[in-house]
C-alpha cells in the first residue's frame, strides 16, 4: 500500500534511523563478543576461551565421540571413564602437572568430565524413568480429583499427562549455545530504542507543520490517519524483531556451533518440566514469534502516547517512564500472588520472556479452570490492546 | 541575550518544570531506597549509634581499655532478653570497626555508614544524565526545527549566540549536577549523618587498602567535581549531536545510549575508567577505588584473582585531562557547527569523523478458625511436622516435600498433589476442621508462604505470601546486593508454628511472634524474647510464654 510506503518513509525509511540501526547492530555484536569472551564457552568451570589448548581439545573429541543418539557403548563409556576418574581423586592423586592426562591435571579431567558430559548423559537417561514418575501421579490425581469434583484439579493434571508423555530424550549436543540464545535479551533494548527514535516525533512534528489538520480533515486522511501509523509501527517493530532474532542466531551459531536443533527443548536441564514439546530450534522460533507480538503491542502504547503528549521532550520522558515502569512489572513473572499475576498480566513486556516462562508449568485458575499463564497472558494483553484503541478512538471522535 | 535564551529553554520549553520533577524524584528515590546498612545494625541502630557517641574520636589507652571492659561485660552477661540481645549484636558490630581501626584502619572511630553510601558504589543517577541530556539538546534543536537558525546566525550575533548556548548549556549542567548531589548529601546529612570529613578515607573499610591518603571530605569533593565534569561532557556531546543529526529524538535516545551502554558492557570492570568517556566520570568513586580480589580455582589451586583493579594515579589524570579535552573539544565544534563559519573545513572534518569514532568507544488450614475453638500448639521447633486430627494424623515425607495424612485404617493419602516438584521446603503443618495448611520456606529468602488444602474438595490455594522479588535487572543495569551474613542466617532460620485464623496468620521466627494479615499483606512483630514453650489460641488471644517463663497474652481486639 502506497499511504504505508509514505508513512514508513516519514520516519523511518530515512538515512539517520539507518544509521541508528546501523551503529545498534553493530553494537549488539560487539555486545555478543564481549560476553563470549568473558563468560561464554563452557559454563561453570570453565570459560572456553580461557581454556587451555590440552582441555579444549579434550571437550572437542568427546563431543565429536559422544554427540548424537546415545547407545549403550556411549553410555557404557562415560560411565567407565566416571568411575575410573571418581575413584582417582577419591584416593591420593596428584595435583601436579601429568602430560598423560587429557587436561594436564586429574581433577581437570575428572571435573571436565563429569559437569559437561556425566552429569548430562546421566539427566538424560535418567529422565524418562523420572517423567513416567510423574505421570504416573497425574494419572492418579485424576481419578482421586474426579471423585472430589475438582475440575480445576482434573484440567490440570490432564494437561499434565497430554504434555509430559512420550518424553524420551536421547540425543546429546551440547547445549551452552541454545542456553545462551535462549535467554539473550539485550537485543530487546535497541529495539525498544529504535522506536522510541521512530514513534517519538510521528504527531508532534505533523502538528508542528501544521499537516495534521489537512490529514484530519481530508476525506481519505480521516479514517487513515492514526490507523495507519499503527499499522508502520507495528511493521517496523515486527521488522526488527526478526532482524535483530536472525543476527543473534547467526552470531551465537558462529560463536558456539549451534549443534543438535532437532534436540528436544526438555533435553536442556533448565527446562526439565516445561510444558512444551517441540525442539530448540521450534522454541526459538516461538521465542521469536511471542517477541514479535510483545514488541507489537509495546509499538501501539508507545505511538497512543506520542498521540497524547504532544511535547516531544515530555512524551520522550513518559515512554522512558512507561518502559521503566512496565519492565519492572514483568519482573515479577515468578510471583505468586494475585497482585504479582496482574502486574505481570498487564505488562506487555511479559510476552519478552517466554524464555522464563516456559521453564516450569505456571497455571492460571479462570473462573474455575485450568489455563497456562502464557495463553492466558496472550488473552489479557489483546484485550487491553483492544480497550485502549477504542478508548484512543472514541477520544479522538470526541476531539473531532 | 543570556536572559532570552534561558527564557527560550527553561520557560517556554519548559525545562524549568522537568528540573522541579527530576529533583523530586530524585528526593523520593534516595529516601526510598535509604542509605547502606546491615540487617543487625538496623534492628539495633539505638544501641549502634550509642556506642559511637561514647567512643568516637581518636583511638586513645584510655578508649581500649574503655571498650575491652565494655566487651567483658557484655559477655558475662547471661540475660535471654531481646534487648539484651540486640546490644550485644550491635556492639558486636561496633568491635568489629574498632577492631579495624586499630589494627589497620585510620585509628579513628565513626560510623562511617553514611559514608559508604556516597563513596562505595559507583552508581549513575540516571535522573541527573536524562535531565542533562534534555538541556543539552533543548538548547540548540528548536532553531534547527523551525529552520530560525539561518536567521538567528547572522553574520552579526551568531558568535555571541552561539557561545551563549553553550555557556548556558555547561552552566545548567554544573547547576543541575549540584543540585543533585547536594540533594542526596542532604538526606545523608539529615539521616545517618556526614561527621568528621577531616577522618582519613581508610577509616572505611572498603577502603583498608586505598593508595589515596585524602581525607573523607576530599574524596567527597573529588567524586563532587568529577561528576559535574561528568554532566559537563554529557551536556557537550548531546549539543554536539544535535547540531549534526538535528533530530532531537535520535539525539536524546543516542546520548542517553552513551552513557548506559558502557555501564552494561564493562559493569564492575576498572576498564570502564579508564577510558575517557561520560559513564566513569558519572560513576566517579571508581576512580579511587582499591584492588578488589575475589578467589577462584585455577590449575587446580585455590588462586587470589582481581576483579577490580585500582586505577594509578597518572591513568587517572590522562583520563580527566582528555575528558576535559574532549568537553573542549566538543564546544569548540559545536560553535563552528552552529555559528556556521565557512573557513572551518577542519572543523567539519572533525565533527564527521570524531562522533563516529567517539561512538566506535563504545565497546550491562482457608477455612478460618472459629474464635471459639481453641488451638494449642507446641512451641519447639519440628512440632508442626506431623497433627493429628479426629484420628488421622497428618505428616510432612521431608524426602518427597510432600504432605500425607494417614486414617485409623492406615489409609494414606497425599494431601498435597503437586507434580512438578515444589522450590521450596514444606517446614510445618496446621490442621483443623476443614482445612490443611501447609507453610513453605525458602533458604534464598525471610519470606513464608502459607497455602491451604481443603480436605473435602482437595482444593490446593495460596492463602498468604510475602511476596517474591523481582527478577527484573533492566539489562544489566539493575545489580543484586548480595546478602549479609545476618540476612542470610535469619533466611536459613525455620519457623517454629504457625497458626491460620479468621483474618490473621501467626508464627514464631528464632524468638519472636509475627502476625501477618491475610487481606493487605503487612506483617508486624507482635512479641518478641518468646520462649519454645506451648501456645494457645482461644477467642481472638494467642497465649506464649516469654523468655522468662511468664505467661504473657496478645489481644487482637485490643489493637
Amino acid at each position: 500500500m502506497k499511504i504505508l510506503y509514505f508513512e514508513l518513509r516519514k520516519e523511518f525509511i530515512r538515512k539517520s534511523f539507518f544509521f541508528m540501526m546501523i551503529i545498534l547492530v553493530i553494537i549488539n555484536f560487539f555486545w555478543l563478543e564481549w560476553d563470549y569472551h568473558t563468560n561464554g564457552g563452557f559454563t561453570e568451570d570453565y570459560v572456553k576461551v580461557n581454556a587451555s589448548e590440552k582441555e579444549n581439545k579434550y571437550y572437542e573429541e568427546l563431543h565429536q565421540y559422544l554427540d548424537g543418539k546415545l547407545n549403550a557403548e556411549k553410555v557404557s563409556y562415560v560411565s567407565e571413564e566416571y568411575q575410573r576418574y571418581h575413584n582417582l581423586v577419591s584416593g591420593d592423586y596428584s595435583t601436579e602437572y601429568d602430560s598423560s592426562m587429557h587436561t594436564g591435571y586429574a581433577f581437570g579431567d575428572y571435573s571436565l568430565l563429569t559437569v559437561h558430559f556425566y552429569n548430562p548423559i546421566k539427566y538424560l537417561i535418567t529422565y524418562k524413568e523420572l517423567n513416567d514418575g510423574l505421570l504416573e501421579k497425574a494419572e492418579e490425581n485424576i481419578r482421586f480429583f474426579s471423585d472430589k469434583n475438582n475440575k480445576y484439579e482434573v484440567e490440570k493434571n490432564s494437561f499434565i499427562l497430554e504434555h509430559y508423555k512420550n518424553r524420551n530424550p536421547l540425543y546429546f549436543y551440547e547445549t551452552g549455545g541454545w542456553k545462551h540464545l535462549l535467554s539473550y535479551d539485550k537485543s530487546d533494548l535497541f529495539i525498544l530504542v529504535l522506536l522510541i527514535v521512530g514513534i517519538i516525533p510521528t504527531f508532534s512534528k505533523e502538528k508542528k507543520n501544521a499537516m495534521e489538520i489537512i490529514q484530519i480533515t481530508s476525506a481519505y486522511g480521516r479514517k487513515l490517519y492514526i490507523p495507519i501509523k499503527l499499522i508502520a509501527h507495528i511493521f517496523v517493530a515486527v521488522w526488527l524483531e526478526l532482524l535483530f532474532g536472525i543476527i543473534n542466531y547467526v552470531v551465537i551459531h558462529m560463536q558456539y556451533g549451534l549443534s543438535g536443533t532437532k534436540m528436544m527443548l526438555y533435553s536442556i536441564n533448565e527446562y526439565r518440566y516445561t510444558p512444551l514439546n517441540i525442539s530448540v530450534i521450534e522454541f526459538y522460533l516461538l521465542e521469536v514469534l511471542s517477541k514479535c507480538i510483545g514488541f507489537a503491542i509495546i509499538a501501539v502504547i508507545l505511538t497512543m502516547i506520542a498521540r497524547l503528549i504532544k511535547n516531544t521532550y515530555a512524551a520522550f520522558i513518559a515512554m522512558i517512564g512507561y518502559t521503566s515502569v512496565f519492565l519492572y512489572f514483568s519482573g515479577f513473572n515468578s510471583g505468586i500472588t494475585f497482585v504479582e499475576n496482574v502486574l505481570t498480566l498487564i505488562s506487555p513486556f511479559s510476552l519478552l520472556k517466554l524464555g522464563e516462562l516456559a521453564t516450569s508449568l505456571k497455571e492460571i485458575k479462570f473462573c474455575g479452570h485450568f489455563m497456562t499463564f502464557h495463553s492466558f497472558l496472550y488473552g489479557v494483553q489483546a484485550t487491553l490492546i483492544v480497550i485502549l484503541l477504542c478508548t484512543m478512538l472514541v477520544i479522538e471522535k470526541r476531539g473531532k | 541575550m543570556i536572559r532570552s535564551e534561558l527564557y527560550k529553554v527553561f520557560i517556554k520549553q519548559h525545562l524549568i518544570l522537568f528540573l522541579f520533577v527530576f529533583l523530586f524524584l530524585n528526593a523520593a528515590y534516595h529516601i526510598v531506597t535509604g542509605y547502606d546498612t546491615t540487617t543487625v545494625i538496623r534492628n539495633s541502630e539505638s544501641y549502634y549509634t550509642s556506642f559511637f557517641d561514647k567512643y568516637e574520636g581518636k583511638i586513645t589507652t584510655e578508649k581500649t581499655t574503655q571498650i575491652k571492659e565494655e566487651y567483658k561485660k557484655l559477655e558475662k552477661d547471661t540475660v535471654n532478653m531481646l534487648s539484651n540481645k540486640l546490644e550485644k549484636q550491635a556492639f558486636e558490630s561496633f568491635y568489629h570497626v574498632y577492631l579495624y581501626e586499630s589494627d589497620s584502619g585510620s585509628g579513628y572511630l565513626t560510623d562511617t555508614r553514611g559514608w559508604e553510601s556516597i563513596l562505595c558504589h559507583d552508581n549513575i543517577n540516571y535522573l541527573l544524565a536524562v535531565f542533562v541530556v534534555l538541556l543539552g539538546v533543548m538548547l540548540f534543536s528548536v532553531e534547527y526545527e523551525n529552520e530560525m537558525n539561518i536567521m538567528i546566525v547572522s553574520t552579526c550575533g551568531r558568535n555571541r549566540l552561539t557561545g551563549c548556548k553553550i555557556f548556558i548549556g555547561i552552566a545548567g549542567a554544573i547547576i543541575s549536577a549540584s543540585l543533585f548531589q547536594i540533594v542526596h548529601i542532604m538526606y545523608l546529612v539529615s539521616t545517618i549523618g556526614l561527621h568528621h570529613a577531616d577522618y582519613p578515607l581508610n577509616t572505611i573499610e572498603f577502603y583498608e587498602n586505598s593508595r589515596y591518603g585524602i581525607s573523607l571530605g576530599t574524596a567527597l569533593l573529588f567524586k563532587f567535581i568529577v561528576t559535574i565534569l561528568g554532566c559537563m561532557l554529557l551536556v557537550s556531546f548531546a549539543m554536539l549531536m544535535t547540531v549534526l543529526l538535528k533530530r532531537r529524538e535520535i539525539c536524546m535516545v543516542l546520548a542517553v545510549l552513551l552513557v548506559i551502554l558502557p555501564r552494561m558492557i564493562f559493569s564492575n570492570s576498572s576498564i570502564l575508567y579508564r577510558i575517557p568517556w561520560i559513564t566513569p566520570l558519572l560513576s566517579a568513586n571508581g576512580f579511587f577505588w582499591p584492588d578488589r580480589y575475589t578467589h577462584q580455582i585455577i590449575d587446580n589451586q585455590l588462586k587470589k584473582v582481581i576483579v577490580f583493579q585500582a586505577i594509578e594515579t597518572k591513568t587517572m589524570l590522562i583520563v580527566l585531562s582528555m575528558d576535559i579535552f574532549l568537553i573542549v573539544l566538543s564546544s569548540y565544534i559545536v560553535f563552528g557547527k552552529f555559528s556556521n563559519h565557512r573557513k572551518s573545513k577542519y572543523i567539519k572534518m572533525t565533527s564527521k569523523i570524531l562522533p563516529c569514532l567517539l561512538i566506535c568507544f563504545c565497546l550491562t488450614g482457608c477455612g478460618e478458625i472459629s474464635e471459639d475453638k481453641e488451638v494449642i500448639i507446641d512451641g519447639t521447633l519440628n512440632a508442626q511436622i506431623n497433627m493429628t486430627i479426629g484420628g488421622n494424623m497428618y505428616y510432612i515425607d521431608q524426602n518427597e516435600n510432600l504432605v500425607y495424612c494417614e486414617d485409623a485404617k492406615n489409609n494414606i493419602i497425599a494431601i498435597t498433589r503437586n507434580i512438578i516438584p515444589l522450590q521450596q521446603r514444606i517446614t510445618n503443618i496446621f490442621v483443623d476442621a476443614h482445612y490443611c495448611y501447609y507453610l513453605l520456606e525458602d533458604d534464598n529468602s525471610s519470606n513464608i508462604i502459607v497455602r491451604s488444602v481443603d480436605l473435602e474438595s482437595f482444593e490446593d490455594k495460596l492463602v498468604y505470601s510475602a511476596g517474591s522479588d523481582n527478577t527484573e535487572d533492566f539489562y544489566g543495569l539493575r545489580k543484586d546486593e548480595s546478602n549479609d551474613a545476618d540476612e542470610i542466617l535469619k533466611n536459613i532460620a525455620t519457623v517454629n508454628w504457625f497458626i491460620v485464623t479468621d483474618k490473621v496468620i501467626y508464627y514464631q521466627k528464632n524468638s519472636a511472634i509475627y502476625k501477618c494479615s491475610k487481606i493487605s499483606g503487612k506483617q508486624e512483630i507482635i512479641a518478641e524474647a518468646v520462649s519454645d514453650d506451648e501456645v494457645q489460641y482461644l477467642k481472638g488471644v494467642l497465649h506464649y510464654t516469654d523468655a522468662h517463663g511468664k505467661k504473657t497474652s496478645y489481644n487482637e481486639s485490643a489493637k
